[in-house]
């Protein structure tokens, strides 16, 4: 814990961290929303798709159709979600890091991109997959991000 | 009984004391009402980019609609309950918060737009909703939802930034 604090007084001296520290308030809370907007975006199209591979949802569509339709908004949703979540990690990087939920979030973010890259990629690029590992992959996708929002909701409490 | 005081009464009633004063339940209904609206905002959003064309524009609108309708009225049923109950903890501040009042105009607006579209798809939506273009009154509809529930969500953020 020490170290990784040290490491982020290191952030907070770098041109970036600076920047974001003088930032006006305006701008933090219009990356404050975009964090917020694009993480509902990333959350729907990945509730759309996994609704679809646990047949809740969209069930008179084939999973392609499914999965392609939601493609750029689950990008767009990632890209805003995690460059200002980075915008406002690097605005107050030791006020984070000391933070107890903060830890865990990212530790949980980083196994969502773990399953996104590797079963949610194979089970979604496939109408093949046995309805056991679909549904399984759906349900650990839903828990883990879900969990990230929840954590993420966390760090104004703790 | 003025407004003010009336939500006075309301967040100090016994209920909304305790729970505003919660550790956990507190906490656990904002985490709720943040997550219930990538059910709500989130499949109405996408809804509304099937109406104006965006979204599976090939597929018919009401395939689309009944594919999702389950979890959208589960979605707008866990937020607003959410919301309610975090509102009774907080009525005396909220009542005076500019965000939560503007957030509140937004709802009433997206969702009286929601009720005329469900009357007005009710009696004739059978003619457009297997055609890939929605006519303009209910592309129109779409953007109405798309900008009032977006400012509702907006408006939700901004609260802490004016209590």
């Amino acid at each position: 814990m020490t170290t990784l604090i040290a490491f982020a007084e290191s952030l907070q001296h770098t041109a970036l961290g600076l920047a974001l520290r003088e930032a006006s308030p305006a701008a933090v809370l219009g990356i404050q929303i975009a964090h917020v907007l694009g993480l509902i975006l990333l959350l729907t199209s990945l509730l759309i798709v996994n609704l679809r591979l646990l047949g809740w949802g969209l069930v008179s569509l084939p999973l392609a159709q499914v999965v392609h339709a939601t493609r750029w908004a689950l990008r767009i949703g990632l890209v805003f979600a995690i460059g200002s979540g980075a915008l406002l990690f690097f605005s107050a990087p030791v006020h984070y890091i000391a933070n107890a939920a903060f830890v865990p979030k990212m530790s949980l973010l980083l196994f969502a991109l773990v399953v996104q890259a590797s079963l949610y990629r194979k089970v979604t690029h496939t109408e093949r997959s046995t309805p056991l590992l679909a549904r399984g992959t759906a349900v650990l996708s839903l828990t883990l991000w879900f969990s990230v929002g929840l954590a993420g909701r966390a760090i104004g409490f703790v | 009984m003025s407004p003010i005081e009336l939500a006075r009464q309301i967040s100090d009633s016994e209920i909304g004391t305790a729970l505003r004063e919660s550790l956990v339940l507190f906490p656990l209904i904002e985490g709720i009402h943040l997550l219930g609206l990538a059910l709500s905002f989130g499949l109405i959003f996408f809804t509304d980019l099937r109406l104006i064309g965006v979204f599976l524009p090939r597929v018919p609108v009401s395939n689309v609609l009944n594919g999702l309708r389950y979890w959208i009225f589960t979605g707008f049923a866990l937020t607003f309950l959410s919301g309610f109950l975090l509102f009774w903890a907080e009525a005396e501040t909220m009542i005076e918060n500019p965000a939560f009042l503007v957030k509140c105009v937004a709802i009433v607006v997206a969702l009286i737009n929601a009720v005329a579209f469900e009357l007005a798809w009710g009696k004739r939506g059978a003619a457009w909703v297997d055609q890939a273009t929605a006519p303009g009154a209910a592309r129109l509809a779409g953007w109405v939802s798309l900008t009032f529930w977006t400012a509702a969500t907006v408006g939700g953020r901004l609260i802490p930034y004016y209590a």
